[in-house]
């Protein structure tokens, strides 16, 4: 018997995040293509469904629904009798003629199951004992819908198997409205004065626990005009501006960095993972390396040198030919400034004992490794005040300690304003190779400082820096149930689950410096 | 050269017409594609179409220029040069193939930049020779763009000078033929292992990381022709090196296997 590399087969899903990417998988791959875009949505009270854009399932999942049951649940919602069924309009249906329409689409995505993925045949027989199977050719939407309501006329009690799922959800105009509405007003109260007054100002946390008893410091921009405004005074803080993704175009001076130091006292260092404390101290640069056995290049001064000794007799007796040259790494000219998250989120789970983990092995390895190097740390409320705190500036010489006191997480996540601030500090520095570290748990959030808005504005912030010939690597902690920048910063960003996982981002980072 | 003593090929589209063309226009080409999609087998080809010798080289972190065109050695108290790899071809009109052309080093890359134009000769600065292309020569470059995505990246000036050819993966009726023709299996052996494939594509999708190739497909079909089982071949062909990468999750792919025996 063969061992099974990796984890066994999925007879049970222990995690969220594991689930949603087996259901990722089986999901576009049971569907041959129809399901490609499709996310599988998970949440209590659902049901297994799918409106096309998403395919929903229960969660926890329902008692038995493990292994090759779940596979098959998957298979019906990717049958092409659930494409037929979306045309449908379902809202207007009573709720008899809604059932009949599920046990006639059942019996399509069955026989279509069936012939597709036989590996599916015992289970789903089992699992969908009642129904005969059917596969028509050809199957449209009217004749589905005209079998659906000469069944429900029929009389005959309807039953349907759990495993065959739900219809989706119901959208008619009017409900989709109210549910965008009281969506868009939970996520940004801070966009409408009124509801605002009615918050009292309070500050609302969107990710983790927040600085919940915050007030919001600066005047809410109800739009950007206003935002000119700044009621605080406008001349704290160094301005940076930030990147608006929907009038593609930048707002100048939009937020204002307000830099720090941090008193150091004498620390202790940590213990590094050799490795980590190694790469700091791989040399980036090549030069040329004389006097070798073998190499690229001929090496004439070693040549001539050993015809003369041959010729006089004089020279050293030698333990071979070495008559080449080569360019070889050597030289390591580099600074490196660590960004620290040290906003609200951070407070969830163990994300800060392994952020401050991470943070020490990497300065303890920079010191050890006589690196140039800062170390920053950040956090934000509004615009208004973006921190960055100097916890170690490239030329001081103490060690410095990062301990979880030093980064007690406070406010918020406006990732922008701090990336561009340390940008211009690590441009000053008089270095070959520019290096930024940025760990956090990666997700920017802040007052008018979300979704789709935000990860522009960092994927901006970091190809500017990039622009400036700034080698970036994200590392991200914690395991969210999104990760809005992995896509967009693909092959910067890493999200590790521990410290032990440092070292093969380090290595991957040098293999993009020295390139 | 006779049809019997070609590579076996299976075209996904004009790319034999085009490259025959280019080559005989004297335009390099560029074959981009995920790994195991045929790309070494379809220079092989090109190469006994042109009827033209061939000369491969894999690029990585550590070619130098010389290790393309050539360099000094020292015999005794006299020093010669010796040719190189591109530089035979390029004297002797051969097909230069650089596998992996996005891991060499950019200053290895330079060297090819009058080759690969309307120039097509090799300066070598070295020992002072201009090495002008003999007929027949044709440079081909290859790299997979999802490896090297966000990490190295060429200069739009190098790529500027190349026909591309973005190659794929054949739909599931060609790669089962490719399957059973390469290995010695069964049509219906090929269809099995092309339509499962052809699911754990689906299922990855675009970003989700490695998936199976053509040539894990042919390696698992050639132990299955000696025998073994093919649950076991696609285990230790398919699943166990898709597991090593780290971001598939293999399990899941399991899964969809499973649905399809």
């Amino acid at each position: 018997m063969v061992r099974v590399v990796g984890s066994p087969a999925a007879e049970g899903w222990p995690t969220l995040e594991k689930a949603v990417a087996v259901a990722n998988v089986l999901v576009r791959g049971l569907s041959q293509g129809r399901r490609t875009g499709c996310r599988p949505m998970l949440g209590t009270g659902r049901g297994f469904a799918t409106d096309l854009r998403a395919v929903f399932l229960p969660w926890p999942l329902p008692a038995g629904f493990v292994g090759i049951r779940l596979t098959c649940a998957f298979a019906l919602q990717a049958a092409p009798s659930k494409d037929l069924v979306a045309q449908l309009p379902v809202a207007h249906m009573s709720a008899r003629e809604r059932l009949a329409l599920q046990v006639v689409e059942a019996a399509e995505a069955v026989g279509w199951a069936l012939k597709c993925w036989p590996g599916l045949a015992l289970a789903l027989r089992e699992l969908t004992g009642d129904i005969d199977p059917l596969c028509t050719a050809n199957l449209t939407a009217a004749a589905l819908l005209e079998r659906a309501v000469s069944l429900a006329d029929s009389g005959n009690p309807l039953t349907i198997p759990a495993v065959c799922g739900q219809l989706p959800l119901v959208r008619s105009g009017l409900v989709s409205l109210a549910a965008r509405r009281a969506q868009l007003e939970a996520r940004l109260p801070w966009a409408n004065k009124k509801r605002l007054h009615k918050l009292n100002n309070w500050s609302v946390a969107i990710a983790g626990e927040g600085d919940a008893a915050a007030r919001i410091m600066g005047q809410p921009d109800a739009d950007e005009e206003e935002g000119l405004l700044d009621r605080r005074g406008a001349s704290t803080g160094i301005p940076y501006p930030e990147w608006n993704v929907f009038a593609q175009r930048y707002r100048e001076d939009h937020v204002r960095v307000i830099e720090s130091r941090v008193g150091g006292d004498g620390a202790r260092a940590v213990r590094v993972d050799p490795r980590v404390a190694v790469w700091f101290e791989q040399s980036i640069d090549r030069s040329w390396k004389h006097r070798l056995e073998d190499g690229s290049d001929v090496d004439f001064d070693s040549i001539v040198e050993a015809c003369n000794d041959d010729l006089t007799g004089m020279g050293n007796p030698r333990h071979g030919a070495r008559f080449y040259r080569e360019r070889l790494r050597a030289a390591r000219d580099t600074a490196c400034a660590l960004l620290i998250d040290r906003s609200g989120s951070l407070a969830q789970a163990d994300n800060l004992h392994h952020e401050v983990a991470c943070a020490s092995a990497l300065a303890t390895a920079m010191d050890r490794a006589r690196e140039r190097y800062a170390t920053f740390a950040f956090w934000s409320d509004t615009r208004h005040h973006v921190a960055v705190e100097v916890l170690r500036d490239f030329d001081d010489g103490a060690q410095m300690q990062i301990d979880l006191k030093r980064l007690a997480p406070r406010g918020y996540t406006r990732i922008g304003g701090a990336l561009r601030h340390v940008t211009t500090r690590l441009r000053k520095q008089p270095v070959n190779r520019r290096i930024l570290l940025v760990l956090g748990d990666a997700i920017p959030n802040d007052e008018g400082y979300e979704g789709q808005y935000a990860v522009a504005d960092v994927a901006k912030a970091v190809e500017e820096a990039e622009q400036c010939g700034i080698t970036i690597a994200f590392v991200a902690i914690g395991a969210p149930a999104v990760d809005p920048l992995a896509d967009v910063l693909r092959g910067k960003f890493h999200r590790l689950s521990s410290v032990a996982e440092l070292a093969p981002v380090l290595a991957d980072l040098h293999a993009r410096l020295a390139s | 050269m006779s049809q019997s003593q070609l590579p076996f090929y299976s075209p996904s589209g004009d790319e034999i017409t085009i490259a025959m063309q280019a080559a005989a226009a004297g335009l390099p080409v560029m074959l981009v594609g995920p790994t195991g999609c045929g790309k070494t087998r379809f220079v092989e080809y090109m190469a006994a179409r042109l009827a033209r010798p061939l000369i491969t080289v894999v690029g990585n972190d550590d070619t130098t220029t010389a290790d393309l065109v050539g360099r000094y050695l020292v015999h005794g108290g006299d020093v010669n040069w010796t040719d190189g790899p591109l530089t035979t071809a390029a004297r002797t009109g051969a097909i230069f193939y650089l596998d992996e052309v996005v891991e060499a080093r950019r200053e290895a890359l330079a060297i090819l930049y009058p080759m690969a134009d309307d120039r097509r000769c090799l300066f070598l600065e070295r020992c002072g020779e201009t090495v002008n292309a003999a007929a027949g020569f044709t440079l081909f470059c290859s790299y997979n763009p999802a490896r090297s995505m966000g990490f190295k990246e060429l200069r739009a000036a190098f790529r500027s000078r190349f026909v591309t050819l973005a190659l794929d993966y054949l739909p599931v009726a060609e790669e089962a033929g490719v399957v059973a023709r390469e290995a010695g299996v069964s049509e219906a052996i090929g269809k099995r292992f092309a339509v499962l494939a052809a699911a754990l594509r689906q299922g990855i999708g675009e970003r989700g990381g490695d998936v199976p190739s053509t040539r894990m497909l042919v390696s698992a079909a050639h132990l299955v022709a000696r025998g073994i089982d093919e649950k076991v071949a696609r285990e230790v062909c398919i699943f166990a090196p898709l597991a090593h990468g780290g971001q598939t999750p293999v399990d899941a792919l399991r899964e969809l296997a499973r649905a399809l025996d």
